[in-house]
């Protein structure tokens, strides 16, 4: 029971970080290589932590 | 809801100015083309209103790509005011752009930034002189780095949004101000930017002809009516404007600023420091001392230190308390293992990093809030310039030291195309965050004892832009004179504890947030491939799915020293995200053998047991210069345009990989 809860619970969020990952580039925003946002490392373009929105 | 625009010079203190008033947390560069796009955000405890960050500029001409979008903006959409922020202490020259601004027939206000400087050099500007001549628009002395007089400015630009209360505007002088009358009757101009538009005729602005689909008749009659201005004052119509704009200026500027006898002609604390820093044979060798010192405390001194720890404390104890807790709850031995050898392996190998990257970026904050990087650009530009490269270049190089994504973007301020394709292809070669723990693990493993290893591989980089600049200049794709570079040097100032903070905090978010999506998704993908094989069975990692691809793939890279399928699989993982190198390695040392007997298995001691100074060199190299990761090529086709530019350059970075390392590994072998 444990194992299938891990495994269930480790493919899941795999689901969800690819599938995210699918939707922004259909919906054509822009993602920067180094991950959380942009406004870490230099840009300032289409980010959703840039803007107050 | 109401808009109010940011309008300014480049460097002018702009988006500095909209993160206070909005609590955004865009990124300030020292440096033109930080914003090439407006940036939207709600103002602080308004919010219905809007306040828009426009690219830096210094005219409203449509010759550079952030000029379009900022006179675009004010222009089409007509927000409801502008502030007109200006450095003080360039007061003259951010003044041009103010007599544009009121013409636009948008109400300007105009924070006059920067005050605590001018204080400091023992300046007054007569404020009240200054509106006056300015036709009566408001004037408010603002720091905005010390937050200090935003409340009055926010409160006069919403007073001018709801009155919408429009100043007089500078004339030009009986001739030209017949012509704008001239003009405005011919073309049947009522609107607000009547006047704008009609100066933007006799300057001959071809976007303005456009937007305002003239008639072939209404065409000819402009056209008449310039051609008799320009013979009757004999210039251009853009220089007369031009002209006018400036002696305007010029006019006032001494009784604004009040100089007092002592200030005149003295060297400012700037100047000074400038006469060393950006001295022709000083420049250089300062700036490779500034950045061994960088690299050696950040990745050497307390960041190493700091890496130790977090492993020894953190990650190891955690995988070793997560692997009992999952036997004691009876989880099956496979699960024990995706999680610790898969997952806490990957993920917890870059996160070790984490402390070294936080550093690393807090002086690279601190070194361009101070204004030196302004500098580097500028002593850069002298030595790009000779090879051919555009100084405009060096931005996107500095840009790409924190992500290859926003770099690529940056070069939308390079007009010219061969320049801005050839900017493209190389900027990536800089090391970004992600490549610094590769950085860090062959470093450590192979070179402990050499500190300047990180710094070298910035130079080695550097070195790779000027030579493929050179190559590629002598191909009819890239030749052409490179483009003139403007750089403001603004004065040398202590950043804000805040901002320092704040970029070496989102840094390390976004370095966490990336191991904890990308990364582990990637570490139980590598975890899967290298402990099963293709009719998945459990197998030992050297039988698994990924030593059997990597087998495949490790011969192409046996002339450069590591043609093991653990080092070519880390290189090809390496494309999803660069981090995912130093993750695989991890992973596959991790479940693999090999090691000396009685040695830990850690990343190091694999690395040392698997490859020599040579072999590592050439991995390490080859690893920087080859094409970026997934993200970075997804923005070098957007940018490009075309798939045909994109597979050139995607060619070129591995072409250049390739034989880079094949050399080291040959000629370093054979020294060794």
């Amino acid at each position: 029971m444990p194992t299938i809860v891990i495994a269930v619970g480790i493919f899941a969020f795999c689901g969800y970080v690819i599938g995210r990952s699918v939707l922004k580039r259909i919906k054509g925003e822009t993602s920067c290589g180094c991950g959380g946002g942009c406004s870490g490392c230099g840009t300032s373009f289409n980010c959703d932590d840039s803007t107050n929105k | 809801m109401r808009f109010i625009a940011l309008l300014g010079n480049p460097n002018s203190g702009k988006s500095t100015l909209f993160n206070e008033l909005t609590g955004a947390k865009q990124h300030v560069g020292n440096w033109p083309g930080v914003t090439v796009e407006k940036k939207e955000g709600k103002l602080k405890g308004h919010k219905d209103i809007t306040l828009v960050d426009l690219p830096g500029i210094y005219s409203l001409s449509p010759y550079t790509l952030e000029e379009v979008v900022s006179r675009d903006y004010i222009i089409k959409e007509k927000p409801n005011a502008i502030i007109n922020i200006i450095d003080s202490t360039n007061l003259e020259r951010n003044l041009y752009l103010t007599t544009q601004a009121i013409e636009t027939g948008v109400p300007v206000v105009v924070a006059l930034n920067m005050m605590d400087l001018i204080e400091k050099r023992g300046l007054k500007i007569d404020l009240e002189a200054l509106s006056k001549v300015l036709g009566g628009i408001p004037i408010v002395p603002i720091s905005a780095l010390e937050n200090k007089g935003l409340d009055k400015l926010i409160d006069e630009a919403i007073q001018l949004s709801k009155d919408h209360v429009k100043s007089d505007t500078l004339h030009y002088g009986e001739a030209i101000e017949a012509s704008i009358k001239g003009i405005i009757d011919v073309v049947g101009l009522n609107d607000a930017s009547a006047r704008y538009h009609a100066i933007k005729l006799i300057e001959n602005d071809e976007r303005v002809i456009e937007d305002l689909k003239l008639t072939e008749a209404q065409q000819k009659e402009v056209k008449a009516i310039v051609e008799k201005l320009e013979d009757s004052l004999d210039n251009d119509g853009e220089t007369l404007i031009t002209n006018s704009r400036y002696d305007f200026i010029t006019g006032f500027i001494s009784d604004v600023i009040n100089k007092p006898a002592k200030v005149k002609d003295k060297l400012t604390f700037s100047d000074k420091i400038d006469s060393v820093v950006t001295n022709r044979f000083l420049a250089l060798p300062i700036f490779a001392l500034v950045m061994f010192v960088v690299y050696y405390i950040s990745i050497h001194t307390i960041g190493g230190q700091s890496q130790d720890w977090v492993g020894e404390y953190l990650i190891d104890p955690f995988g070793g308390w997560m692997e009992g807790f999952l036997t004691d709850i009876g989880a099956s031995d496979w699960i024990v293992d995706l999680v610790v050898n898969g997952i806490i392996a990957g993920v917890g190998a870059v996160l070790t990093f984490v402390p070294q990257i936080m550093l690393l970026f807090m002086f690279l904050s601190f070194l361009e809030g101070c204004g030196y990087m302004s500098r580097i650009a500028f002593i850069m530009d002298r030595i790009f310039r000779r090879f051919g490269l555009s100084g405009k270049s060096f931005i996107p190089f500095l840009m790409a030291t924190g992500c290859a994504v926003p770099s690529i973007m940056a070069t939308r301020t390079i007009e010219n195309d061969n320049d801005r394709r050839m900017t493209i292809i190389i900027t990536s070669f800089m090391p970004c965050g992600a490549k610094l723990p590769i950085i860090v693990m062959i470093g450590a493993a192979l070179f402990p004892d050499y500190p300047f290893l990180a710094p070298a591989m910035y130079l080695v980089a550097i070195f790779a832009i000027i030579l493929s600049g050179i190559l590629l200049k002598q191909t009819p794709l890239f030749s052409g004179d490179p483009a003139p570079f403007i750089i403001e040097l603004p004065e040398y100032r202590l950043p804000k504890f805040k901002n320092v903070v704040l970029m070496m905090w989102e840094k390390a978010k976004g370095f966490i947030q990336k191991a904890g999506t990308v990364i582990f998704v990637a570490s139980v993908v590598i975890w899967f491939l290298s402990s099963y094989d293709f009719s998945f069975e459990a197998v030992d990692v050297n039988d698994s799915m990924m030593a059997s691809i990597g087998s495949v793939v490790a011969p192409i890279f046996a002339p450069l020293g590591f043609g093991s399928w653990q080092a070519a699989a880390g290189a090809f993982a390496g494309l999803v995200a660069k981090e995912n190198l130093v993750a695989t390695m991890g992973i596959l040392y991790n479940l693999g053998e090999g090691l000396e007997e009685g040695s830990e298995p850690e990343l190091v001691e694999a690395v040392r047991a698997h490859f020599n100074v040579a072999s590592g060199m050439a991995y390490l190299l080859f690893n920087l210069f080859c094409i970026p990761c997934i993200a970075a090529m997804g923005a070098i086709k957007r940018e490009m345009g075309s798939w045909g530019w994109t597979l050139f350059a995607f060619f070129y970075q591995t072409a250049f990989a390739y034989i880079l390392a094949l050399l080291v590994y040959q000629i370093g072998s054979r020294l060794i």
